[in-house]
């Protein structure tokens, strides 16, 4: 199963970073597919803080303007700290890199032991001397740098340089440790390891910073990743909306906000519409999708306003149609924008009330990284290309590929073959996200709509409506699961049954005078006739005592 | 023989006027412990609920037209007057807070206001031109005040807006600037409502925006202060912790500080539970939820600390507080109302228990609380309990045999008794010993009964409550 590269998609900042300072024949690295930013130590980690879910350190040591500090005085030959992200052996998936990066090291006072960089380490706690290690030594009043294996068949020395460092100069090492157990080294340009050593150091494992004794170390501009290919388990389907949907498979939710009515995404007629939806109007996977294939069919989309007898808009046209990936939950917040991380919009561009034009895009949170016009027969937003030669709406077929990095969006219409997918959009981001994948709508919102009104503009909402959806998984080894079907339809719900227990026989309620020691509830008349009735047997068996005694 | 019968038939009719009571003229209550000082009973309501006299009975989460979906489905619009007129037929007679504001849901408002008016109830508008103010998104602005108090104030039911739940401590400066408008420019017409934070002695809330923590009387405090609010509202959810000491403890701040700034207190009553604002999937907890005996006592235990209004949380449920896991849903968890618009067990518990309030409200309403009288069995949970009367005897009454929990009141220089069972899980008899024979008047379930005993055994069921008044 194993790929090669195919869309450059590496490891990497780490490796680009890693080849600029490289001297000598570099190894055939490969990495496809899969999302391979794994970080495993990023300046954000040490920046502000020590967070103690991203790493596992001993209290002595610290961080201070962007650097993690080994005091001499304060740490002892145990002091370490160990980034709690795992660096993978993903060769299976095509990827050779286990883990590698960049980072500057200064050492400001002689080294009484080696520091080391530690990697492959089997616990985020295990002791950095533990698996295998960049040594920087004390070699003659200088620094001096090795590997170490103390661990695995090859323990021992890897490599020793023979150039050395001052105190007090910044050394910029640069590495990478791949999976077969090979690694490459450079330090301030200096190379000093390529692939081709002799004996293998331990690889996938935790990274981190130790030393056998106290020492004088800052350490900066550390950017070290690791690889990863996410087979997240999930499942192929074909969703046709025909009696609700299986919502172990999928969820939605239409939301408020807005200024027309309904609000909505609802199962009606067995499609899933769409209506006049602003802020929150979406469907979602509710499995986790790495790589994946999605098609579905808009049989119906608004292409022009709806008006009454007086040319008020009951329905507007439709706005954006958005697909998000990688989305780190089911269920987005207030707005689809600001609740994912990345994601893909088709959005008319109307004039006079008709969309002339369209136009495909791909966010992030932090900026539009592709914008493409769509033009001709592919704008299935237009009025003309909405039917076909009889009047009848044609439906849209989209189709929409996440696959080793690349995103590609695709349409045709019905009864097109498969050949007739025209590209509408493709972006290459170097990695595939993971996460949750959802179709939105998204339109203006009632303060927009009164602002339109208030300067006699038009305003839109996502009117349009959904069938067929499909999901396939695409990854290597995809990691293919069944699910129950859960109907998405509301369960009936019966009213409660009331059954009044009390004792309403008010009679029984109060009771006068009650007896000191009264144990059960209140007899009310019927204790007082209890009462009669003893006093009238009491005093007939006296009378009957007395007569006897007459 | 003779001599026989006549102790038999002596003691026969000693019987009898102990059985019949209340045919026979015995001492009145002001005869003993005469010392009734003047008092001021603090309240507050409305004119479409029938006015002074009448409770306010509130429902937090009233009727809204759903403007969402979920999977695929829509929810039933809860202004439909079915809705209206159940709530109404359950003794609720107020809406504080609706999910919907007005512009956004202008129709929908309206339709309510006006379904609103026709069964007596009143409704806290949900204007986002108020609460912006009240929330402190935009300064406070008199005329556009005005302004949305003239768009309401063609109906009836019309009582004010709804301004903040739970605020901050640094946002009651916004409500109460704007309360100081609504009072002074119509004439303490309408009113806004707020509710505020409660007082977990489990589990410490935080009380201001910041990362300054203050007390809760701090908090409150400046409610009372600067808030302008005519009436005091809080949410403490007893069944949530099933800390009864927490509990009275809150009321008794409120109750001790209410009284000092001289405004009636509204309870929050706990219909269900599991309330889940996260919209998380979990699996039910039906022992979580209030029973009969709980909802009733947790109303029962409110008004006879003298507490001048209750409110019902929830009315209709919020669906994903019914999410339950791997996308199935509970309409049962927790509401009057499922949010399929099925009807929740606590919606007969609040009409059984509103029955009661409507025949003693009047009473109650116009009745100053004094404190509490808990009986010996249960007073530990009342240790240091400011609302505790000391001595253990409240004017006639002299003892209290059961576990029982006994509001004592002065009404019109009478004495005034709100007797509940403590006991939330089942029935009891509770006995009041008074000083001498005492001719009282008894409220039970609605109904008005006489007595006349120095002795007075009550049968109550799990939490449930009765209004004993001397003559």
């Amino acid at each position: 199963m194993k790929k090669r590269i195919k869309n450059g998609i590496a490891l990497l900042a780490g490796t680009a970073v890693c080849l600029g300072g490289m001297v000598g024949v570099l190894p055939t690295v490969t990495a496809s597919a899969g999302k391979s930013e794994q970080k495993v130590v990023t300046e954000e980690m040490y920046k502000e803080q020590l967070s103690k879910q991203k790493w596992e350190y001993t209290r002595d040591i610290s961080h201070e303007e962007g650097k993690i500090i080994f005091e001499k005085s304060k740490t002892g030959k145990d002091s370490q700290i160990v980034s709690t992200v795992l660096a993978n052996d993903l060769r299976d998936m095509g990827i050779d890199t286990c883990v590698n990066g960049r980072l500057t090291v200064k050492i400001t006072d002689v080294l009484d032991g080696e520091f080391y960089i530690a990697f492959g380490l089997s616990r985020p706690y295990s002791q950095a001397n533990t698996a295998s290690a960049i040594c920087l030594y004390d070699m003659g009043g200088e620094i001096g740098v090795k590997v170490e294996n103390f661990a695995g068949e090859d323990v021992g020395t890897v490599y020793t340089s023979a150039t050395a460092y001052a105190y007090g100069t910044e050394l910029t090492i640069d590495f990478d440790v791949y999976s077969v157990g090979s690694m490459q080294l450079s330090v301030n340009g200096d190379s000093m390891l390529n692939h081709d050593n002799a004996k293998r150091v331990l690889t996938n494992g935790y990274f981190g910073f130790g030393q056998s004794a106290p020492s004088s170390v800052e350490i900066y501009n550390a950017e070290i990743r690791a690889a990863t290919y996410d087979t997240p388990a999930n499942s192929n389907f074909t969703e046709t909306f025909s009696d609700g949907f299986n919502s172990a498979l999928l969820y939605s939710e239409g939301g408020s906000g807005g200024y027309y009515s309904p609000q909505s995404v609802v199962c009606e007629n067995g499609v899933l519409k769409f209506n006049n939806v602003t802020a929150i109007g979406y469907i979602s996977t509710r499995q986790e999708y790495s790589n994946f294939t999605m098609t579905y069919d808009i049989p119906h989309i608004q292409r022009q306003a709806v008006l009454d007898d007086e040319g008020n808009v009951i329905t507007p046209a439709t706005n954006w149609m958005g697909v998000s990936i990688g989305c780190s939950s089911v269920v987005t917040n207030s707005s689809v924008a600001v609740a994912q991380s990345l994601f893909f919009f088709m959005m008319p561009v109307y004039q006079n009330g008709r969309a002339i034009g369209m136009s495909c895009s791909l966010l992030n949170n932090y900026a539009t990284l592709k914008t493409t016009s769509v033009s001709g027969d592919k704008n299935f937003f237009a009025v003309e290309n909405g039917v076909d030669g009889e009047g009848k709406e044609r439906t849209v077929n989209l189709k929409v590929e996440m696959k080793d990095g690349l995103l590609q969006v695709f349409s045709k219409y019905e009864g097109e073959p498969v050949n007739r997918y025209q590209k509408l959009f493709d972006y290459n981001l170097g990695y595939t996200p993971l996460g949750y994948v959802q179709i939105w709508g998204y339109g203006d919102d009632f303060n927009y709509v009164q602002n339109n009104m208030s300067q006699g503009l038009d305003s839109y909402c996502a009117n349009f409506w959904l069938d067929n959806l499909k999901m396939e998984n695409t990854d290597v080894n995809a990691n293919l699961v069944e699910v129950d079907f859960v109907s998405s339809k509301f369960p009936e719900q019966d009213d409660f049954v009331y059954v009044d227990r009390w004792n309403n026989r008010a009679e029984t309620l109060y009771e006068a005078d009650p007896p000191a020691e009264k144990k059960e509830g209140c007899k009310g008349t019927a204790s007082i006739a209890s009462a009669y009735f003893l006093l009238l047997v009491g005093g007939a068996l006296m009378m009957k005592k007395g007569g006897k005694e007459e | 023989m003779r001599k026989k019968i006549s102790c038999i038939l002596a003691a026969t009719l000693t019987l009898s006027s102990v059985a019949f009571a209340g045919c026979k003229k015995n001492k009145t209550s002001n005869e003993y412990d005469t010392v009734y000082p003047d008092r001021v009973v603090n309240t507050y309501s409305f004119d479409i609920i029938g006015g002074k006299d009448v409770m306010p009975v509130g429902l937090y989460f009233g009727p809204y037209t759903p403007n969402s979906s979920k999977n695929g489905n829509t929810l039933p619009n809860f202004t439909d007057e079915y809705y209206i007129k159940m709530i109404a037929d359950a003794g609720i007679n107020l809406f504080t807070y609706c999910p919907e504001s007005y512009p956004q849901a202008r129709e929908s408002i309206k339709k309510v206001l006006t379904l609103a008016e026709k069964y007596n109830i009143g409704y806290y508008v949900n204007d986002y031109a108020v609460t912006s103010m009240t929330h402190g998104y935009s300064a406070l602005n008199e005329d556009k005040i005005k302004e949305q108090v003239a768009e309401f104030a063609g109906y009836k039911s019309f009582v004010g807006f709804y301004s903040k739940d739970e605020p901050y401590y640094e946002q009651i400066e916004y409500i109460g600037k704007v309360n100081k408008v609504i009072n002074e420019e119509f004439d303490n017409k309408y009113s806004t409502y707020v509710n505020m934070l409660p007082r977990w002695e489990e589990r410490p809330l935080k009380y201001t925006s910041g990362t300054e923590d203050i007390e809760y009387e701090e908090y409150v405090g400046r409610y009372f202060r600067e808030g302008n609010g005519k009436y005091i509202s809080w949410d403490h959810y007893v069944w949530d912790f099933k800390s009864y000491k927490g509990y009275f403890n809150n009321l008794a701040i409120i109750k001790s500080m209410a009284e000092d700034y001289g405004i009636p207190y509204w309870a929050f009553i706990q219909a269900g539970g599991q309330w889940n604002d996260a919209g998380i999937e979990f699996e039910s907890l039906p022992e979580a939820y209030p029973t009969e005996g709980q909802l009733i006592w947790n109303v029962n235990t409110s008004l006879a600390c003298g507490a001048k209004g209750i409110q019902y949380f929830l009315g209709f449920q919020p669906l994903h507080f019914a999410y339950a896991p791997n996308g199935t849903y509970d309409f049962t968890r927790n509401s009057l109302f499922g949010s399929v618009g099925n009807v929740n067990e606590w919606y007969y518990y609040a009409q059984k228990m509103n029955v009661q309030i409507e025949a003693v409200d009047e009473i109650l309403m116009n009745a100053y609380n004094v404190g509490i009288l808990p009986s010996d069995s249960i007073k530990a949970e009342f240790e240091g309990n400011s609302m505790v009367i000391e001595g253990n005897e409240f004017h006639q009454l002299k003892g209290i045999r059961g576990d029982a929990l006994v509001g004592c009141f002065e009404y019109e220089k009478r004495t005034v008794l709100y007797v509940v069972n403590y006991q939330h899980t089942g029935a009891q008899d509770v006995v009041l010993d008074l000083n001498d024979a005492q001719e009282m008047k008894i409220i039970q379930r609605g109904k008005t009964s006489t007595m006349n005993t120095k002795h007075l055994g009550i049968h109550l069921e799990a939490g449930e409550a009765v209004l004993v008044e001397f003559m």
